[in-house]
This record gives C-alpha cells, structure tokens and sequence, in this order.
C-alpha cells in the first residue's frame, strides 16, 4: 500500500500555485533548524477560522460563526452521489459527527479543530500532540507505510520526509468513521492525504493539504490555512477528555 | 448479571483493553543483557542505583543524558505493578508479581486504615480508569499496559504510550505548574535534570483514576517525584515517590525496570481503546458502573477523623 507517488503525480498541477507561495515565503524567510539540521516546527500551534464547523464559505447560525473557505478553489468537488451524503450527514450532525460522540477526529481535522498542537522533533519521528482527547500522531520520517497494515485507523498512517524546508507527510489506511467537520463533509477509507508544513515566519506555519478519495470527489482538492504560534509565556497543552466527560454526564 | 461477574468481566475487559494483544509478538523483546538484569523491583532497584553511579550515559547533542528511544516493562506489561503494586500471586486474573513498593522495606503500601478499608469497594462500583478508556493519571501511566516511547529534546520529554494512547509532555524549562484550579488526569509535569537523573514533579492531577487494577486512590494532593536514571544503555532505572498525607500515612516509594525495545524501528500501534468501547460499555453501564468520581481532600480527612 505505497500510495504515495501517485497522487503527488496527479495533484502536481494543483498545487502549483500554493508549492509557488510556499517557496516565496520561504524564501524571505530563513527558517530555524534543529541541531541535527532539519527545519524547527516545534512550539504549541492552533487555527483561528471556522473550518471545524464548516471547511466551505458559509453564512453565521446560532452557535457557528461565519467564515469563508479553506478549500482552495471554495468548493469540494464531490462526486454527485456522494454530495447526497453529504447532506445527510449535515441533517444528522448533532448526532452523526464523531466529534459530537467524542471519538478520534482524523486528519486533518485534528489539525484545525479549537484545541492547540505540540510538535515535538526528533531526528527520526515528529510529534504531533492535540489537547483534544490526547490524540497522538506519530509521523515517521523517511519510512514506508506498512505493506499489511492489521488494522485500519482513526488517524492513520503517517510517513514524512523533508522538501527544501517543508515537511511533507502522506498519510493512508483510515477508517471511513471521521469527518473533516461539523458540517458533514467526509470520505471514505480510499481517504490519502498528503499535507505540508512549511515555516512561514517566526509565529506562523502554513499548512497545506491534499485530499485525494476516488469514490468520493471527481478530483484531488486542496486546504491551504496557517496555524498561529500560541505565543503566551506559559502556553501548554492542558486535556479536554471528551469520552471521560460524556461518560461523568452519565453518573448525574 | 450479577455484579461480582461483572466485576470479572471487567477486569478482563482491563487486562484486554491494556493488553497488547493486537501488538506483534516480536515488539514485546527487550534487550535483556543488563548490569541490573533482574526484573524483580526491589532486587532492580538496588542494583540499579549502585550500577547508575560509575556509569556514563550517552548524550544528546546538547549534553543531556538521551533517554529517547522504545521502552518496555518486563511483565509490567499487563501484570506487575498495572494489576497491583503490592506482591500478588498468579490467578486466572492476574499475571501476578512481586512488590514494585521498595520503600518503606516491607514492600507494602503505608495507608491508612479508613482508606485501607475503603479501596476494595472501588471495583464493585466503579470502572477500572483503563476499563472506561480514560487516562491513567500518574504514575499509573508509566507501568499501564504496553510500550512508551520517549522523545527527548533539550527544552521538553515526551512521553508517548500504547494504552489509549495517553501521552506526556513534560517541560524541562523550570516553569512553575499552574493553579490548582486546573486539574488535569495526568496532572501537571515538569522535569529537571540533576545530574543523569531527570527528576520529574506531577502536581495538579484530577486523582480520578487508580494507583493499579485493585482500586486504590489518591486525593488531589497527590505530589509525585519521579526520577529516571539510565544505568547502561539499555536499562532505566524508574522510580516515583507518592506522596499524599489524606490517604497514606508517609511518602512511599516504588521502582521498576525499564528495558530498551530490542526492535529499534518498532513502532507503537494506535490502539483506538474508547472508540471501539461502547459495547463492554453498555453491559457495564447496565450493571451499574460509573465513573470513579474521586475522594475530596476534605471527604479524606472526615473518613480519617470518624475512623479515629
């Protein structure tokens, strides 16, 4: 299950306009490194949009601000049936969504949900720590997906590897249980992301991402947003145990 | 269903949640050429010591004894420590185990009586903090159920785990913990080295989960100091003291071994635990489980004044 060249094929076309903004910021930009020579990304990260409730342009309800699209292009090219579904899913959401029932949120989403991120480097692996019920994602550098995996899952399996100053991390074999948000928006287990972390200043990481799910969207699409540094003196990671909460609601 | 085979099924279902049954049987080697090679704590824990004195760690690029890599509990993986912290023998439940307490010498743990009488309770009333797929407080989270893997830079250790994929972050940078407003289920960590001991302090915890599978507490006073020693290169030498005077009766003080994975590549598993859950859930839920809801300081020291 070594998925990763060909996506990166078919998507080359789309992702020129980002690689291009991406290289620019760069390049006005020099970038830290570690001691052993690889771009730093380490410190506590988080959005500042609306993704998590709505990854496309949509307009304020009660409880969900208004924002517009991370989608580059706006729109999420679904396949017509699957558009179907996804409109289900929006009816259903309050109960549907698995963030409401407090399980794992996949990637991306766990990277623009309103909890921060530690990275954590090391020569050969990168952390990524959310706050939001301890997900963990270990992103291996330089390795291959597991040819057998034993199982699918709910964040899945991530490998990296360093380009110029972006880390480039393709991820295969999830589960077709999480969302990308509130709003419904989803794919099946063909699900293969490919995201890019690249330094974009002192403060800022952009982070680019390609979708790519035959049996859900015509083509590959894109997410293009920035994480913010958490810049308080004394900024951590603190715990929101969602599933431990549910379950304390049931003892009343 | 009765609740007492409930209680059985729980703790099955803790033994199978915590359990690497889903991890290849090759992650569970460890390299076993040690100065320290006994597994027994006490027996460890000396020798460990000694051992740790006359020896030269290697270093990170910045100085610090490394301490990164994949660690593993020998039998500490379900059994030891995880089902209960005092010698135990083999059952149809348990894997079984000597004392992990060193200190105080008799290997037990110094309650006091009020809560003594009050922990075996726990599990005909409340599920195991493992059974629920919830954190594992510390230090349970460092002798629970599969491997930790450490990542060692030079301003923060984290710890990453196996069971419901708990992680730690500990900050090497001096900062004080917040207010005890804030209470998390791991608590609050910082590490210092002294020496080629990283010292960890955890203040700041919820105390709802347990110290091992048999129910024993903590109240939110709870004040651990742990200490991790490299005593060659591939032995830790794990110790934390507890100290929390609503619930024992002095600071007490257990240590194990920790052996390096001999898989260096081995890499742990995402073990998605509550989301796969809701059944052993529903069945427990119906035989009346609920959460552990904790044991306030001041509910502590009127169970001790009415014991008195």
């Amino acid at each position: 299950m070594n998925s990763a060249t060909p996506v990166i094929a078919a998507a080359a076309a789309l992702l020129v306009a980002c690689t291009d903004q991406a290289q620019e910021t760069s390049a006005a930009y020099s970038v830290p490194r570690t001691a052993y020579g690889h771009p730093d990304l380490q410190g506590i990260w988080q959005t500042m949009n609306t993704a998590v409730w709505n990854l496309e342009d949509h307009t304020a309800e009660l409880g969900v601000p208004a924002g517009q699209s991370i989608v580059v292009g706006g729109v999420i090219p679904y396949r017509p049936s699957a558009a179907a579904q996804r409109e289900e899913n929006r009816r259903n959401r309050l109960t549907a969504d698995p963030e409401t029932n407090c399980k794992m949120v996949g990637v991306p989403r766990i990277s623009y949900m309103p909890y921060p991120l530690q990275i954590v480097q090391t020569p050969n692996e990168i952390a990524i720590l959310s706050e939001y019920i301890h997900t963990t994602r270990v992103i291996r550098l330089d390795s291959a997906h597991p040819e057998d995996p034993v199982q699918q899952l709910w964040m899945g399996d991530s490998r990296g590897r360093w380009e110029g100053d972006t880390l480039v991390v393709d991820v295969v074999n999830f589960t077709d249980q999480t969302w990308f948000d509130r709003s419904g928006n989803f794919h099946s287990d063909a699900l293969h992301v490919v995201e890019r972390f690249t330094r974009a200043g002192p403060d800022h990481l952009l982070y680019e991402v390609t979708i790519e799910d035959p049996e859900i969207f015509t083509q590959p699409w894109q997410m293009r947003l920035p994480l913010y540094r958490r810049v308080e003196e004394d900024a951590r990671i603190l715990e929101y145990e969602c599933q431990a909460y549910l379950e304390m609601s049931r003892n009343q | 269903m009765k609740k007492s085979s409930v209680t059985r099924l729980i703790a099955l279902a803790v033994i199978v949640s915590g359990a690497p049954v889903l991890t290849p049987v090759a992650a569970q080697n460890w390299v076993e050429e040690s100065v320290c090679a006994d597994n027994a704590p006490a027996v460890f824990h000396q020798c460990a010591i000694e051992a740790a004195q006359s020896f030269d760690p290697p270093r990170t690029p910045e100085g610090q004894p490394d301490i990164g890599g994949i660690w593993i509990l020998p039998r500490g993986q379900i059994g030891g420590a995880y089902e209960d912290l005092e010698a135990h023998p083999e059952t149809l439940d348990d894997l079984g185990g000597p004392t992990a307490v060193v200190d105080p010498a008799d290997g037990r743990v110094p309650i006091q009586a009020w809560a003594d009488a009050r922990w075996p309770t726990h599990v005909q009333r409340y599920f195991h903090h493992s059974a629920a797929c919830l954190l594992a407080g510390v230090p349970n989270t460092m002798y629970h159920g599969g491997q930790r893997q450490f990542l060692q830079t030079p301003e923060y250790l984290a710890i990453l785990t196996y069971n419901t994929h708990a992680y730690r972050i500990i900050p090497l940078d001096g900062r004080p913990p917040p207010s005890t407003k804030i209470r998390l289920w791991n608590g609050v960590s910082r590490g210092r080295w002294e020496g080629n001991t990283l010292v960890i302090e955890t203040t700041n915890q919820n105390a709802l989960p347990w110290l091992d599978q048999r129910g024993r507490f903590y109240t939110d006073a709870m004040h651990v100091v742990e200490r991790l020693t490299l005593v060659d290169a591939d032995t830790l030498h794990y110790e934390a003291t507890l100290e929390d005077p609503n619930v024992f009766t002095r600071p007490f003080t257990i240590a194990l071994p920790y052996r390096r994975s001999a898989n260096a590549t081995y890499e742990i598993e995402e073990l998605a635990c509550y989301e796969n859950n809701e059944a052993l859930m529903e069945i427990s839920r119906a035989a009346g489980f609920r959460v552990f809801p904790g044991i306030s300081p001041q509910e502590a020291r009127a169970a001790r004044e009415a014991d008195e």
